[in-house]
């Protein structure tokens, strides 16, 4: 027997466990549970964005045969039990103590009740005994509309005569923030130049390949509701749950074991989530409702739409002396997504990877007849980020600078960190000027020069471009369900095996994988052996869930000191067992020896065999089993912000840096990625396989923000991209060749030193690659303001630079 | 989503199916591949009481050319897939090899059929502007057996053809281009897979003095249905296809092209499209005839 | 109106014979009448490709055919490709190459790649790519799925296998 340590699995990149069941078809998601005498719900949805419900009328529908039930929004209200809908992800009505940000609410249930306020807003419910059924009854419901004139555009619900979306509000705007550092006013006198621009981020969304699906078993004889619902917050579910659905003596489990892709779309508290179990109460059947891809792309919530007006002012030598950006986000209706804690952060993080000590924030969010807006990978910091490069290459533009020698001369540096920004957040760490070095040695950026000038003589359109972008993860709020903390329970069972239950949930990061690694180093443990139990909110301890990177943050941290702490136990076991003071022993091998006798060795499943079944040979007063409960409270983080907006909201500040090489097609507006390099920082690499797939996949979602996806609605409040046949998700022929590198600056407030590896991607393409178009049509002097880069809008600009030729 | 209920039955024969369509009148669609209906049909866009089904018909698949004719005869329920495999159409009809490969994706083209996909003449659909490039005809079979239509005037209408309620599509049949002839079909995408922004066909017959003794020259999704643009055809035949002859025949294309706005782009930017395609088109077509091996098909 | 039709269809070479109604979707046939839930669907208009199979040689979106359609056809679905408990070569190197994440689109993807490989043993990076269109994926970026088939297609035929 060896007691010698095998090498690490952590920093390997070791396959994932979850991969078998899947790839054989095995794995079950939300979709495919099927309960006994299950009934299946379809939603009818508001066909118009903006109308007052007159009536409601069910009876055709529920004169078909095999329709069991139905609900409408007048019914909901008259329960009695039925509260609106929780206001997530705040924790009250009221979360905020010094009046900022400024918040207001309206009491949406589960079903439209008063008027309608987007097209895709659910209005009634019906039951059938299968969902071909179900859909036939959704065309048998009338539902009597009054219009009322839809508002649609954030500038014109702004103007004071406006139509507002709710009566009881004085305008339409939902949140005001502010936040602020320096001396602003100061900063706008002493600069040579003052650099103003009006730049948009366009509505878009992460669309999960799983639509949401929610599915009710309530069993009254035990007050029991089982549900199960595709959501990355599956425990804050349960408590919201109970704060709108008031049966005295409910109890709720929730499941969310298998999530098909989250990126933020599933964290928000959707309607769904108290509608099905509502009617599983209701007629004590269990329930299911599963989510059309058409349903998707008006009743999940879209993001990213923001308009900044933002001014720089700067030294003609390039230093950016102070920024003041007022922020317009069209937010759609009111309901509890994740959206304003979004365009929060976005005010938060204008000043990116910068050095900026006057900075000014106005931020506010405006409703709409729209979709809800919430949480997107990248989630409002992708638009910060987009806005501040952007902007960048505006200065250099104005003041004839090389846009790379603009952002080095403004970067945080390597020896400032811990940086504290001018908004709160304290910045861990980072090599910004060596990363966007190494991406513009990879790109080689002589070579194409000389291929843009080649282009240039023949009417070609060539561009290069660079950013450099930070994602800020793994965030706390204030007054939210996110407190910025992770819980983890781990048992070693008697056999040796690890149990381990984390607070949150996986939507295919590959937290097994990655929580095996951990655990198999630290309890010298195999692979295998390693059990992971996750997505259960009576077996696993509370958590806010799956959200801004933050396993590999405060997760991995939670797992790794949990394991710290049941070897620690399994060693004084194994010192008594051994007659062998701790200090001289050895873990390792799937045992403990004594130091330099490896003869005297117990096994792990020995110590554990003590520790549950001989209790009386433990040390005096330990608690017998091998089982521990470890929260792990994020060091680098505030919870209230001070009189001027300033907090440090997130803990872990991974960044990329990106060059990209395009060309523009003239005649049709075509963009072509020639050469695209991301040189990416996340810290420590766990599982280098697991990051590189992240980033990836991050970087897909970032070139279909910047090039392919959008949400426009039509001025009737009408969306046009209601299927995925309007909706241009990338396919793998849209990918450009990559070249990808990464370094690893550690995070040095966590024992792993990992970051946030999974949203950096989404944010740069937008910037680098809306960049690499300004330089390339900067012949024609042309300025890039919005997103998406579609070949019409380029099309356009080369248009209107050439006079409309 | 699901399509609403509806009655079934296999057609055992072209003139079975012809009963059955005369029976159950419009309330009656024939379902071929079912890549194109089926989606409709689950968006409930359509309904109807009475799907045929003629998928399994034998016989109505065959792609042969018909040398005494001077034709390509091609059955109404070949698939995009093996009419992009064909040799005889690779051989003769490379602009429909061409447009074969730019359908839908992997899993449309193995399953979808050229009659289906002409039957239901999505304004976007590609082998509408291809048919009218090459001067194709189709084969409408009815009661009183088959009348020959022009793909010219096979479109009616957005989804609309000049179909008979009691008439089904058996088959095409294409002239073979003269031997110094050449062509292109581009198409523009979104995204991989997606409708055509815009797209054209363009079929160019070249004397030995490089003059342009014919051209077929068509346009899809610039307007309800399949643009056949005549004006451009006539403004290259007899000429030598040079710079102002091209820019000429550009300017009728746009002209030719009322496309319609959506997410794809409005209707200005699609038009310029059609313009700019038909360049492309023109450029590759010529490459083509002096021998160049030039990749078409996609732009995106 | 849509009174019952007794369809069979072969699936993983098992007979299955039931009934259902002319509207009812393949994919449903296979999920909910025979029970195999490997097979999901995301999109409701033929564009994600999370239902695809292999009938009768060729790869199928099978949201996008009537359950009637199958009638008399060969089916094989994600549960069909594994060698017993062992994954097959392609299923391997999707593992291998961390060519999925949340796994929702994988089966559909898989059986592509299947109906890809059984057509052309070598593709070329530019032929998978093309190979795939008719499958979403939210998660991988495409390239770890790229390089997973030209893994299997090595694994598969080492001798035609792409660069």
């Amino acid at each position: 027997m060896s007691a010698a340590p095998r090498p690490p699995l952590v920093g390997t990149p070791v396959p994932r466990k979850e991969d078998p069941d899947i790839l054989r078809g095995q794995a079950r998601y939300t979709f495919d549970i099927e309960l006994p005498d299950m009934l299946h719900v379809a939603v009818y949805r508001s066909p118009a964005a903006h109308a007052r419900i007159r009536g409601v009328d069910l009876s055709k529908a529920l004169a078909l045969p095999g329709v069991v039930t139905g609900l409408t929004g007048a019914q909901v209200r008259r329960l009695g039990y039925v509260n609106p809908l929780s206001p997530f992800p705040f924790q009250s009505r009221d979360p905020f103590r010094r009046g900022n940000p400024t918040i207001k609410f309206f009491d949406h249930y589960c079903l439209a009740w008063d008027k309608v306020r987007f097209v895709g807003e659910p209005v009634a419910a019906v039951v059938a005994t299968d969902r071909y059924i179900a859909e036939d009854a959704l065309d048998l419901i009338e539902v009597e509309l009054d219009p009322l004139p839809p508002v649609v555009d954030s500038a014109a619900a702004l103007e004071p005569g406006s139509e507002r979306l709710y009566e009881d509000w004085d305008d339409n705007v939902m949140l005001t923030f502010r936040v602020s550092g320096g001396d602003v006013d100061a900063a706008f006198k002493e600069a040579d130049v003052i650099v103003r621009e009006t730049i948009h981020s366009g509505r878009f969304t992460g669309t999960p390949i799983e639509t949401r699906a929610v599915v009710a078993d309530y069993d009254a004889s035990v007050k029991t509701l089982s549900l199960w619902s595709t959501t990355q917050i599956g425990h804050a579910i349960g408590t919201l749950v109970e704060n709108t659905i008031a049966l005295p003596g409910l109890k709720v489990h929730v499941n969310f074991r298998r999530i098909g892709g989250g990126y933020g779309q599933k964290w928000a508290f959707y309607p769904e989530e108290i509608l099905v179990p509502l009617l599983s109460i209701l007629t004590n059947r269990p329930m299911k409702w599963v989510e059309t891809r058409r349903e998707h792309m008006t009743g999940t919530i879209h993001a990213r739409e923001q308009t900044h007006h933002i001014e720089a002012a700067v030294r003609r030598d390039g230093t950016i002396l102070g920024v003041k950006d007022r922020i317009v986000a069209n937010i759609g209706a009111a309901y509890p997504t994740g959206g304003l804690a979004s365009i929060v952060t976005t005010g938060m993080f204008v000043p990116g990877a910068y050095r900026i000590a006057n900075y000014e924030g106005q931020v506010q969010g405006v409703v709409t007849n729209k979709t809800p807006y919430g949480a997107h990978r990248g989630f409002g910091k992708s638009e910060a980020c987009f806005v501040i490069e952007r902007m960048v290459d505006r200065i250099a533009a104005n003041l004839d600078l090389d846009p790379v020698e603009l952002r080095r001369r403004n970067f945080v540096p390597p020896d400032a960190f811990p940086y504290r920004s001018v908004t709160g957040p304290r910045y861990d760490s980072g090599r910004y000027e060596e990363a966007l070095d190494k991406a513009l040695g990879l790109l080689d950026v002589d070579h194409w020069r000389a291929a843009q000038r080649e282009a240039a003589a023949e009417g070609r359109y060539l561009g290069i471009g660079t950013c450099l972008v930070i994602e800020p993860s793994s965030s706390t709020r204030m007054g939210s369900y996110n407190a910025g903390y992770y819980s983890v329970r781990m048992r070693m069972d008697p056999n040796g095996k690890v149990y381990v239950f984390p607070g949150g949930s996986d939507e295919g990061q590959g937290h097994a994988t990655s929580i095996s690694q951990l655990v198999g180093d630290e309890l010298q443990v195999s692979f295998d052996d390693v059990m992971v139990v996750e997505g259960d909110s009576l077996a696993c301890p509370y958590g806010s869930g799956s959200y801004s990177s933050r396993f590999s943050v405060v997760g991995t941290t939670a797992v790794t000191l949990a394991a710290r702490a049941l070897r620690e136990k399994a060693t004084q076991i194994a010192s008594v067992m051994l007659r062998h003071p701790p200090g001289g022993l050895v873990f390792a091998g799937g045992q403990v020896s004594v130091e330099g006798r490896p003869a005297e060795a117990v096994s792990l499943s020995e110590i554990a065999r003590v520790a549950y079944f001989y209790p009386f040979q433990l040390p005096e007063g330990m608690d017998p089993g091998l089982e521990t409960l470890y929260h792990f409270r994020d060091p680098n983080i505030e919870f209230e912000a001070d009189e001027r907006g300033r907090v440090a909201m997130f803990s872990s500040f991974p960044y990329d840096a990106e060059a990209a090489v395009v060309e523009v097609e003239a005649d049709t507006g075509l963009l072509k990625i020639l050469k695209f390099v991301s040189v990416h920082d996340c810290g420590n690499m766990l599982n280098p396989l697991i990051v590189r797939g992240q980033h990836v996949g991050a970087l897909a979602h970032g070139f279909g923000g910047a090039l392919y996806e959008e949400l426009p609605y039509s001025k009737e409040g009408q969306p046009m991209a209601a299927t995925f046949k309007d909706y241009f998700l990338p396919t793998a022929m849209e990918m450009p060749e990559m070249v990808l590198e990464h370094i690893e600056t550690p995070n040095p407030f966590t024992p792993g030193g990992f970051k946030g590896a999974g949203e950096t991607g989404t944010v740069g393409p937008p910037a680098v690659l809306a960049n690499a178009v300004e330089d390339a049509l900067k012949p024609l002097g042309i300025a890039v303001r919005r997103l998406p880069l579609t070949p019409q809008y380029l099309w356009s600009l080369i248009q209107e630079a050439q006079g409309g030729r | 989503m699901y399509p609403a209920a509806f009655d079934y039955s296999v057609a055992e024969s072209v003139d079975h199916a012809i009963d059955l369509l005369q029976r159950h009148e419009e309330g009656a669609k024939l379902l071929s591949g079912g890549q194109s209906l089926v989606p409709l049909m689950k968006l409930r866009l359509v309904q109807p009481t009475h799907v045929i089904d003629i998928g399994r018909l034998g016989g109505l698949s065959d792609v042969r050319e018909d040398a005494t004719a001077g034709v390509v005869r091609i059955g109404a329920l070949a698939t995009h897939a093996q009419v992009g495999a064909s040799t005889v159409v690779r051989e003769k009809l490379p602009l429909m090899t061409e447009a074969a490969g730019v359908i839908g994706d992997a899993q449309v083209r193995g399953w979808g059929t050229l009659g289906g996909a002409l039957a239901e003449a999505d304004p976007a659909g590609d082998w509408g502007p291809v048919m009218q490039a090459l001067e194709g005809r189709v084969e409408c079979t009815g009661p009183s057996g088959i009348r020959v239509v022009e793909a010219a005037s096979f479109f009616v209408d957005a989804y609309t053809t000049v179909l008979a309620d009691d008439e089904m599509i058996t088959g095409l049949q294409v002239p073979v281009p003269s031997k110094g002839s050449a062509g292109a079909y581009l198409k523009m995408e979104r995204r991989a897979g997606d409708f055509a922004v815009a797209s054209v066909a363009v079929q160019l017959e070249l004397d030995g003095a490089g003059n342009c003794t014919k051209a077929g020259v068509a346009l899809g999704a610039a307007g309800l249905t399949p643009i056949k643009a005549v004006a451009a055809e006539e403004a290259l035949r007899g000429q030598p296809v040079a710079q102002e002859t091209v820019e000429a025949a550009a300017e009728r294309v746009m002209e030719a092209a009322n496309p319609l706005a959506d997410v794809r782009g409005s209707s200005d930017y699609k038009r310029a499209v059609c313009g700019a395609l038909f360049w492309k088109a023109v450029d590759m077509a010529l490459r083509r005839h002096r021998g160049e091996t030039v990749k078409g098909g996609h732009v995106r | 109106m849509s009174d019952k039709a007794k369809i069979r269809i072969t699936i993983n070479g098992v007979v299955h014979e039931r009934e259902a109604p002319p509207r009812m979707l393949l994919v449903d046939y296979i999920r909910d009448v025979v029970g195999l839930k490997g097979t999901r669907y995301g999109c409701d208009t033929s564009n994600c490709g999370s239902c695809t199979i292999v009938m009768d040689g060729r790869s199928a979106k099978s949201c996008t055919f009537l359950a009637v359609q199958a009638d008399g056809r060969e089916v094989t679905t994600i549960e069909g490709l594994a060698e017993g408990s062992a994954l097959n070569p392609l299923q391997a190197a999707f593992q291998e190459a961390h060519a999925l994440q949340c796994g929702f689109c994988t089966s559909g993807m898989v059986m592509s790649a299947h109906a890809l490989l059984a057509h052309n043993p070598a593709p070329s990076v530019e032929e998978i790519r093309e190979g795939i269109i008719g499958n979403l994926c939210r998660c991988t970026g495409y390239v770890p799925v790229i390089e997973a088939v030209q893994a299997a297609a090595r694994r598969l035929d080492p001798k035609g296998g792409t660069p």
